[in-house]
């Protein structure tokens, strides 16, 4: 135990108690760290440590109940690990200096242009598609299966998949009456 | 279909991939975490992962994350049911007048009725809707193989039909019409371990067409190891 030694030790009665939680959820900390903040995990993983045990000394010092130490130090990490991310991934952006659909259609800037183009073409498309059909489309084009958007939206699986069938349907048309070329 | 859109998602892709102003909150990702998020906050959520690259990959993790947790010592909630939409100032970071546009623009009110008798678009009421049949089990974890699927009788009906799904929606076995109100689980029916959804239909004496068959709300079942 390396972090907030003056903190913690400053209050011997409270410090023994700080310092068993965090022996026991040590491991649920680096858990979360690693499946939220992915490849910046090690680049911010001392800092959201150092972030959530500050939150949870404070409380702790506090003399306050905290009734689910493992659903409290599970979501502060949670918080403290999406904050980082962000972070970090603001910080690279910057370095990099190129905005990011670019970097995605690859190296010839016509195919760029031509792709960003055609995404924007889409993008007025799918925003002539009422909201139900809009968000069916959008979560399918995302990548996300019909039982996400049951889950999310509260449709049962019938709907959620003829929103997802009209939907796209709708959309190729719109897309063809637009003359695209995709 | 995936396959047929798959040029269509990759395009889409480079939209999601444009910077975003706003994205879902730290606060919201710990609620989802844990399945305390309120159902309608929840649409709301994901309805901005469905249009931002950035937080869809979030949420891609916080979801595994989510089922990871209870392995982790990490009770978790179970969703929460369907509530009335109520405002999520705190839904999105950013400016409060981005925040606002936003919650503007996802308080979409319910669409008017139609006339009497019409449905609404899109909201298919013969699914999963008031009449429909109401399986009674299995349901939720099994600790051995299920014996039979169970239900309620709906009146005017022929026959049922019993169907097993994937979570991707594959249907994994449909019964035969089935009249009763239980059908046996097929001894040679064997899917992998794992989640599941099983919905029962119920064929209307006075029509034979699949248009017309009413289906149950779907159920969601663990096959064990």
């Amino acid at each position: 135990m390396t972090l907030l030694p003056e903190l913690t030790r400053a209050r011997p009665e409270l410090h023994a108690r700080f310092e068993a939680i965090v022996r026991q959820y040590e491991r649920l900390i680096g858990h979360v760290v690693l499946r939220i903040a992915g490849r910046h995990a090690d680049m911010v993983k001392d800092d959201v440590r150092q972030n959530v045990l500050i939150a949870l000394w404070k409380q702790i010092e506090r003399e306050q109940e905290i009734e689910q130490v493992a659903s409290y130090i599970y979501k502060a990490t949670v918080r403290e690990a999406v904050r980082a991310r962000r972070r970090e991934t603001e910080r690279r952006e910057r370095q990099e200096a190129v905005p990011p659909p670019l970097r995605l259609a690859g190296e010839d800037p016509h195919r760029a242009l031509d792709a960003r183009e055609q995404a924007l073409q889409l993008e007025a498309c799918l925003a002539e598609l009422s909201v139900e059909r809009q968000q069916a489309v959008r979560a399918h084009l995302a990548g996300f299966e019909v039982a996400e958007l049951m889950a999310n939206y509260g449709w049962s699986y019938q709907k959620a998949r003829n929103l997802v069938a009209r939907g796209m349907q709708d959309l190729r048309d719109a897309l063809r009456q637009k003359g695209f070329r995709g | 279909m995936a396959d047929d859109d798959a040029d269509l998602r990759r395009l889409y892709a480079e939209r999601m991939a444009l910077p975003s102003v706003e994205h879902v909150s730290e606060e919201v990702w710990a609620l989802l975490a844990s399945g305390e998020l309120p159902a309608s906050e929840r649409a709301q959520a994901f309805e901005h992962v469905s249009r931002c690259a950035e937080c869809a990959d979030l949420y891609r993790q916080v979801t595994a994350l989510r089922e990871e947790a209870p392995g982790l010592g990490v009770p978790v909630a179970p969703p929460r049911a369907a509530s009335a939409p109520r405002p999520a100032r705190w839904l999105f970071a950013g400016a409060a007048a981005a925040a606002a546009v936003v919650v503007a623009l996802l308080w979409t009110p319910a669409l008017p009725p139609g006339p009497p008798g019409s449905l609404p678009p899109d909201q298919d009421l013969r699914q999963g809707g008031a009449g429909g049949p109401v399986p009674l089990a299995p349901r939720g974890p099994l600790t051995g193989p299920a014996a039979a699927f169970r239900w309620e009788a709906v009146p005017d009906t022929r026959a049922y039909r019993v169907e097993l799904l994937t979570t991707g929606s594959e249907v994994v076995w449909s019964s035969d019409e089935v009249h009763g109100t239980e059908t046996g689980w097929p001894p040679g029916l064997k899917p992998a371990p794992g989640r599941y959804y099983w919905h029962v239909g119920a064929i209307p004496s006075w029509s034979a067409a699949a248009a017309d068959v009413v289906w149950s709300p779907l159920v969601e079942i663990e096959l064990p190891r």
